[in-house]
C-alpha cells in the first residue's frame, strides 16, 4: 500500500531541455526580429512581444497539464482529436488567408493555427487506438484504422493548402513501425522513394540503365564464379555506360537491355523462371516508377512545385536570385557565422533581414550567424537529447498508451527538427515548417509545450503500483 | 517463450532502427553545419556582400502650416506600382491579362495601347521579371484605382503587386511667403524655415537595403512594412489672409514703381508673432518673385523711420518733450564740414519737436540730437539708449541669415566716429538695420514699451503630439519710460493726421506710423539719385493689434516713403481692417442689439463697401439701388441703401461721404478739390446741382 503512494519525480533532463529550448528560442527570435534602436520586446504588437505572451501562455498550459490526472488524456483522446478535426474544417471556411494558405484564425492581432493542435490531438488518438487491447496492427483492418487516423487531419491540412504541416503527419508512420507493422511496407516505400529521388536527380534513362545493369549483375553472379561474372559485368557496364555518356543514350540502353534479355532467355531455358522473376520484377518496377516520376515531375507538377524540388535536388539548375535565393541567403548567414558566431544581435544579415522568412522557416540561420558553429551545435545537441530522452520515456512507459504517445511526440519533433534545420542548409526541400520552440509562431509553441507537458505528467505515473 | 523472445528481439531491433534514424539525422545535420559553417565559410561570407547595396530613402517630411492650419509646404505622397510577374499562376495571368491591359490603357491613355500592354506583360513575364514597372508618380487615388485592377487586386503573393511610396514637396500657396517657408533642396543648403527647422521636418531618414535580382534592384524589406519615422510638422504664425494681402499690395506697388525689390512684414503687437512676411525681388523678366529674404537679410540705412529711435532716446533721457523748441534753420544746416538738408522745403525757422517729427525735418531732429548727444559721454548715452531699444542686437528670428545691426560705437570705433556721426545717425544714416529690426522698435512702441521677440513658429507637432511649444517671449519688459513711449505714440499718430503721412489718412480706420525716404547712393554724386522708400507703423492707432514695416527698394518715378511705401501700408491696413472683425470696434462695439438709435447715421459712399460692413456687423439692410454710389439711411430698424445719382455735368452732393470717396467722386468730374478738417464732409463750397466745370471746390470735414 505504501508503494501506491510513491510517485516518480518529473524527468528532470527533459524538463531542463524543454525550458532551455524556450529560453534559447526567445533569445534567437529576439535577435531575428531585432530592429536596431527599438525596445520591441516590451511592445506587445511586435513579433517578439507577441512571442513573449505566447511563452507565458505555453508555460501556463504546461503547468495546468501537470495538475490534471494523467489518465485524463487517454479518455479524452478521441474528443480532442474530433475537436481538432472540427477546427481544421472550420479554418477552411472561416480562416484567414495568409501567404496563400487558409491556415489561421486571426483575432485581435493574435493568429492561431489549428494544425498545431491537430498534431497533439492526432498523437493522442493514435496512441489510444494502438493501445486498445483488441487492436492488432498486423491485421490489415486495424492497420487501416491507424492510417486513417493519421491521414484524416493531414488531408484537411493539404486542402488549406499547407503541404509542410501535412507532411509532418507522415512522421507518425514511425509510431506504426514501432508498434510492429510489417517492415515490408517500409522497405517498399524506401525503394519507391529512392527511385523517385534518383530519377529526379539523374534521369529516367540513367535509372533505367542502372536498373538493367543491376539485374544483369545479379543474373551473372548467379551463373558464373565471382571473377568471371565481375569481368563480364565490367565489360558490359563500361561499354554501355561509355556509349550512353557519349550521347548515344538509346544505344547504351539497348546494349544493357540486350544483355539482360539474353541472360533472361538463358534462365528461362534452364527453367529457373522463379528466380528470374524475383530479379526482373524489381527491375521492371524500377523502370516503370522512374518513368512515372519523370513524367509526373515534368508534366503534372506546377512550376513552383518543380522549383521546390529543383532547389532541393538539382540546385545547379536553379536561378540563384530566384527560387534558390532563400537557401543561398540562409547558407550565407550560417556560413558567415564561423566557429564562434558574430555575437548576439550582431548578425548583419539577420539584422538587415537578409534572409527571407528568417523568423520562421530559416530561424536556424540566425543561430548560425550570431552563435556560429558552437551555437548550432548546442541547438542540435538539445534536440538530440530531447529526442533520445523521449524515446527513453517511451521505452520505460508502463502502458502502451504512454509508449505510443511518446513515440508520436518524438516523431513529430524529429521531423520538424530534421526538415527545418535541413532546409536552412539545403539538405531538405523548403516546405515551410517551423523549428519547435525557436520559430516565431504561438500555436506551434503552445502545441509542443502541451505535448511535452502531457508526456512528462504521464511519465511520472511509471512507478505507481 | 521462444516466440516471446523473438517478438521482444524484433521490437528491440525496431527500437534500434528508430533511435538509429534519430541519431543518423542528428549526425547528418551536424555534418552539414560543419560543412556550411566551417569548410565553406569563406565562400558564403564572400557571397554575402556582392549583391546588396543601401539606398537612402527619405522620410515623409513634416508639413509647414499657417496659423489656421492651411498647409504652406507639404509633402505629397506619390506611388509607384511594380509587379512580380513570377508569382502569378498561369491560369490567373492568362485569364486576366486582357482585362488588365484594357484597364491600364484606359487609366493611362497617353501610354501604351491595350495590345502593347498585353505583349509587354507577356514578354516581361516570360523574362521572369520580378519587379516590372507598371506606373509611377501616381496620386493616392490613382494608386487605389490601379491596385483594384484585375490580377493586381489579388493578394501580394497571388497578384504580385508591389507598391512603393515616395514624396514630393509642394507649396499650395505657391509664391506666398515662399522665401520664408524656404526650400528643401538636395545637395545644397536648405533655406528659410525648411532650413532652420530641418532637423524636425526631415524625420528619421532611413536607408533601404536593396538586393540585385537581375535586371533590377529590389528592396530586401517589404517597403510598406518598413517605414521611416516621418518628420514633425511646423506650425507657423503666418496668417495666410494677411500674407495674401501683403503680397498682393507689395507686388502691385513694385510693379507700379518698377522697383528693384520690396518687403512687407506684419507682426502681432502683443506677442511678436509674424503674421505676414513678403519678400519680392525683380526677376529681370518683369515679374516679382520670392528670391531673397530682405526683411531679415538686408541691411540698409533706415533713414527717417529711425527718427523714432532718436526722439524716443531724447524723451527717455528727459532731454526733450513733445513741445520742446527745435531749431529748423529753414531746413538747411551745416554740421562741421557737411551740410544737411530737409527733404522738402518748408521755410520754418523754429517749431516744436512734434512738428519736426511730423514733417520729418532732418535738420530739426539732428539739431536736437546734436545738442544733447554730440559730446563726450553724450554719444555713449545715445548708443546706450539704442541698446535699451534692442537696436544693437539681432531679433533672433528663427531663420538662418539674420544680419547683425551695424551701429558704430564711440569708444570702440573711434576712428570712424566723426563730429557728424550723431546728427547723421539721428536721422537714420551711418547705421544699418534690417527691416525687421526697425519694425520691432515700432511694434514695441505700439505695445507700450514691452519688447517681444519676433517669431515665426508657434509649435512643432508630430501628428497630434506636441513636440515643442514656442510661446511669445519678452525681450524687455519696458524699453523706455511710459512718458517717452506715450510721446512716441503721439508723434506717430500725428504723422498720419498732419504730417508726411496725412494723405494716407482714412476716417474708417486709424493707424500710426512714420515715413522714411533714404538716399542710398549719396556718396556717388555723379550717379542718378536712388532711394529706398519705407513706412513703419502700427494699427489701429488706439489699442494697436498689428505693426507693419513696408520697404520698397529703389523705386522709379516717385521715391518718397509717404507716396511709395505709405500707400502699400494703408491698403494693407484697410484690407486687414475689413477682414478682421475685431478691429472694427468703432461700429461693432460688442454684441449689443442693433436698434434704430444705434444705427449709423446717413452716409454716402461706394455700395459694396457698405454691404460688406453691414454684413460683418450684422445690420440688416435693404438694397434698392443698382448703381455704385449710394446713400444709406437708417430706416425702420434697417439700413436702406438707395441710389445716389451722380450726374456727369452737375456738382454732386458729397455731404456725408468720407474724404476719400468725396475726393474720388469730385475729381472724376474734373473738379479740383481742396480739403479742410478731418472726418465726414459737412459742407461743400459749391452747392449740389451746379454745373460742374473745371473749377476749384472746397469741402469741409469734421
Amino acid at each position: 500500500m505504501e508503494l501506491k503512494q510513491r510517485k516518480a519525480g518529473i524527468d528532470w533532463i527533459t524538463l531542463i531541455v524543454f525550458f532551455s529550448l524556450l529560453i534559447v528560442g526567445w533569445l534567437v527570435l529576439y535577435a531575428a526580429t531585432y530592429v536596431e534602436g527599438s525596445e520591441s520586446f516590451i511592445e506587445f504588437s511586435s513579433p517578439i512581444g507577441k512571442q513573449t505572451i505566447w511563452i507565458f501562455i505555453s508555460v501556463l498550459a504546461f503547468l495546468i497539464v501537470q495538475l490534471l490526472d494523467e489518465k485524463t488524456w487517454n479518455s479524452l483522446a478521441y474528443i480532442i482529436y474530433a475537436g481538432s478535426i472540427i477546427l481544421l474544417l472550420l479554418v477552411l471556411v472561416l480562416g484567414t488567408e495568409i501567404k496563400g494558405a487558409r491556415s489561421w484564425f486571426v483575432f485581435s492581432g493574435f493568429s492561431f493555427q489549428p494544425s498545431e493542435i491537430a498534431k497533439f490531438g492526432t498523437s493522442l488518438a493514435l496512441a489510444s487506438y494502438l493501445s486498445f487491447y483488441k487492436i492488432n496492427v498486423k491485421s490489415m483492418k486495424y492497420m487501416m484504422g491507424a492510417v486513417g487516423i493519421i491521414l484524416g487531419p493531414a488531408i484537411l491540412i493539404l486542402l488549406q493548402p499547407d503541404a509542410g504541416s501535412a507532411i509532418v503527419f507522415a512522421s507518425l508512420f514511425i509510431v506504426l513501425y514501432r508498434s510492429g507493422i510489417s517492415s515490408v511496407y517500409y522497405v517498399i516505400a524506401g525503394f519507391l522513394f529512392f527511385i523517385f529521388i534518383g530519377s529526379l536527380i539523374y534521369s529516367f534513362e540513367t535509372i533505367t540503365l542502372l536498373s538493367l545493369l543491376a539485374g544483369s549483375a545479379v543474373l551473372m553472379f548467379n551463373k558464373y564464379k565471382p571473377f568471371r561474372a565481375g569481368l563480364l559485368l565490367l565489360v558490359v557496364a563500361s561499354v554501355s555506360i561509355t556509349v550512353y555518356l557519349n550521347g548515344f543514350h538509346n544505344y547504351g540502353l539497348l546494349i544493357a537491355a540486350v544483355v539482360l534479355i539474353g541472360f533472361s532467355i538463358w534462365y528461362l531455358i534452364d527453367r529457373k523462371s522463379s528466380f528470374l522473376a524475383v530479379v526482373t520484377t524489381p527491375v521492371v518496377l524500377a523502370i516503370i516508377l522512374s518513368f512515372a516520376s519523370s513524367y509526373t515531375f515534368n508534366n503534372i507538377l506546377q512550376p513552383h512545385q518543380q522549383d521546390r524540388i529543383n532547389v532541393w535536388l538539382r540546385p545547379t539548375k536553379c536561378d540563384p536570385y530566384g527560387s534558390l535565393y532563400n537557401i543561398i541567403q540562409s547558407k550565407v548567414a550560417i556560413g558567415s557565422g564561423g566557429i564562434q558566431g558574430k555575437g548576439f544581435l550582431k548578425g548583419e544579415m539577420t539584422k538587415l533581414n537578409y534572409v527571407p522568412e528568417q523568423s520562421t522557416d530559416f530561424i536556424f540561420s540566425t543561430v548560425g550567424e550570431e552563435q556560429g558553429f558552437l551555437g548550432s551545435f548546442m541547438v542540435i545537441f538539445l534536440f538530440t537529447v530531447l529526442l533520445i530522452r523521449i524515446t527513453m520515456i517511451a521505452e520505460r512507459g508502463k502502458n502502451k498508451f504512454i509508449q505510443y504517445y511518446a513515440y508520436s511526440v518524438a516523431s513529430i519533433i524529429f521531423v520538424h527538427f530534421f526538415i527545418n534545420i535541413g532546409m536552412a542548409m539545403g539538405l531538405m526541400p523548403v516546405i515551410g515548417i517551423p523549428l519547435p520552440f525557436l520559430s516565431k509562431g504561438g500555436s506551434s509553441l503552445l502545441g509542443f509545450s502541451i505535448m511535452i507537458g502531457v508526456l512528462l505528467k504521464m511519465d511520472q505515473a511509471r512507478l505507481r503500483r | 517463450m521462444r516466440l516471446l523472445m523473438k517478438k521482444k528481439s524484433e521490437l528491440l531491433v525496431r527500437l534500434y532502427m528508430v533511435v538509429g534514424a534519430f541519431a543518423l539525422v542528428a549526425v547528418l545535420i551536424f555534418y552539414r553545419v560543419v560543412k556550411v559553417n566551417v569548410f565553406e565559410g569563406d565562400k558564403w561570407r564572400e557571397k554575402g556582400n556582392v549583391h546588396v547595396k543601401w539606398r537612402p530613402i527619405e522620410a515623409d517630411r513634416g508639413d509647414i502650416y499657417a496659423m489656421d492650419g492651411s498647409p504652406l509646404a507639404t509633402s505629397q505622397p506619390f506611388f509607384e506600382i511594380r509587379m512580380d510577374l513570377q508569382v502569378l499562376k498561369d491560369k490567373l495571368f492568362k485569364s486576366k491579362v486582357d482585362s488588365l491591359a484594357y484597364r491600364l490603357n484606359k487609366m493611362f491613355p497617353a501610354g501604351k495601347t491595350k495590345f502593347q500592354w498585353k505583349s509587354f506583360l507577356q514578354t516581361q513575364r516570360s523574362k521572369g521579371n520580378k519587379y516590372c514597372l507598371i506606373a509611377k508618380d501616381l496620386t493616392i487615388a490613382q494608386k487605389e484605382t490601379v491596385v483594384g485592377f484585375p490580377v493586381l487586386r489579388n493578394s501580394k503573393y497571388k497578384g504580385g503587386a508591389i507598391v512603393d511610396r515616395y514624396f514630393k514637396r509642394r507649396k499650395p500657396f505657391r509664391e506666398l511667403a515662399s522665401r520664408t517657408i524656404g526650400v528643401d533642396r538636395e545637395n545644397a543648403d536648405k533655406i528659410g524655415l525648411e532650413g532652420y527647422f530641418d532637423k524636425f521636418l526631415k524625420g528619421a531618414n532611413e536607408k533601404r537595403l536593396m538586393k540585385f535580382i537581375p535586371p533590377d534592384w529590389i528592396p530586401v524589406y517589404d517597403p510598406s512594412e518598413f517605414e521611416p519615422q516621418s518628420g514633425d510638422d511646423i506650425y507657423t504664425t503666418i496668417d495666410i489672409d494677411i500674407q495674401d494681402i501683403a503680397h498682393t499690395e507689395l507686388e502691385a506697388a513694385l510693379v507700379k514703381y518698377e522697383a528693384e525689390a520690396g518687403t512687407v512684414v506684419v507682426m502681432e503687437v502683443a506677442t511678436g508673432a509674424i503674421r505676414a512676411i513678403s519678400n519680392l525681388s525683380a526677376d529681370g523678366k518683369g515679374n516679382y518673385r520670392e528670391f531673397y529674404n530682405h526683411a531679415i537679410g538686408r541691411l540698409s540705412e533706415p533713414g527717417s523711420t529711425f527718427k523714432l529711435a532718436t526722439v524716443l532716446a531724447l524723451m527717455d533721457d528727459n532731454y526733450a518733450q513733445l513741445d520742446s523748441k527745435v531749431d529748423f534753420n529753414k531746413g538747411k544746416m551745416k554740421f562741421y564740414d557737411q551740410t544737411m538738408y530737409d527733404s522738402e522745403w518748408h521755410g520754418i525757422e523754429t517749431a516744436d519737436l512734434r512738428k519736426a517729427f511730423e514733417i520729418s525735418s532732418n535738420v530739426g531732429i539732428a539739431n536736437l540730437a546734436n545738442q544733447h548727444y554730440n559730446k563726450a559721454g553724450g554719444n555713449t548715452n545715445f548708443i546706450r539708449a539704442l541698446k535699451r531699444f534692442g537696436l544693437l542686437d539681432p531679433t533672433g528670428i528663427e531663420l538662418i541669415g539674420e544680419k547683425h545691426p551695424y551701429v558704430k560705437d564711440p569708444v570702440k570705433d573711434k576712428k570712424e566716429w566723426f563730429g557728424t556721426t550723431i546728427p547723421w545717425m539721428a536721422h537714420g544714416y551711418e547705421l544699418m538695420f534690417t527691416p525687421l529690426q526697425i519694425l520691432n522698435l515700432y511694434s514695441t512702441v505700439a505695445n507700450d514699451g514691452k519688447m517681444m521677440k519676433p517669431y515665426l513658429v508657434s509649435k512643432i507637432k508630430q501628428g497630434d503630439k506636441l513636440i515643442k511649444d514656442f510661446p511669445p517671449r519678452v525681450i524687455s519688459e519696458k524699453i523706455a519710460s511710459s512718458n517717452a513711449i506715450q510721446g512716441a505714440q503721439n508723434l506717430l499718430e500725428g504723422v498720419v493726421i498732419r504730417g508726411t503721412g496725412r494723405k494716407l489718412r482714412s476716417e474708417y480706420f486709424g493707424f500710426a506710423g512714420k515715413t522714411g525716404t533714404t538716399r542710398i547712393n549719396y556718396a556717388k554724386k555723379e550717379e542718378e539719385k536712388k532711394y529706398n522708400a519705407s513706412f513703419a507703423g502700427y494699427f489701429p492707432a488706439k489699442n494697436p493689434k498689428y505693426s507693419m514695416m513696408v520697404v520698397v527698394y529703389t523705386p522709379h518715378g516717385k521715391y518718397y516713403g509717404g507716396s511709395v511705401a505709405g500707400p502699400v501700408f494703408r491698403n494693407v491696413v484697410e484690407k486687414v481692417h475689413n477682414l478682421k472683425l475685431d478691429l472694427n470696434k468703432a461700429i461693432n462695439q460688442g454684441f449689443q442689439l442693433v436698434a434704430a438709435a444705434n444705427l449709423p447715421k446717413r452716409r454716402i459712399g461706394y455700395k459694396k463697401d457698405f454691404e460688406k460692413v453691414f454684413e460683418y456687423v450684422g445690420i440688416e439692410y435693404k438694397n434698392k439701388s443698382k448703381s455704385n454710389w449710394v446713400a444709406v439711411d437708417p430706416f425702420d430698424n434697417k439700413m436702406l441703401i438707395d441710389k445716389k445719382s451722380i450726374i456727369k455735368s452737375e456738382v454732386p452732393d458729397v455731404r456725408g461721404m468720407g474724404a476719400r470717396d468725396a475726393v474720388y467722386v469730385l475729381e472724376s468730374l474734373g473738379l479740383l478739390v481742396e480739403l479742410e478738417g478731418e472726418g465726414q464732409v459737412r459742407r461743400q463750397s459749391i452747392n449740389p446741382g451746379a454745373n460742374a466745370t473745371e473749377q476749384k471746390i472746397k469741402i469741409y470735414l469734421d
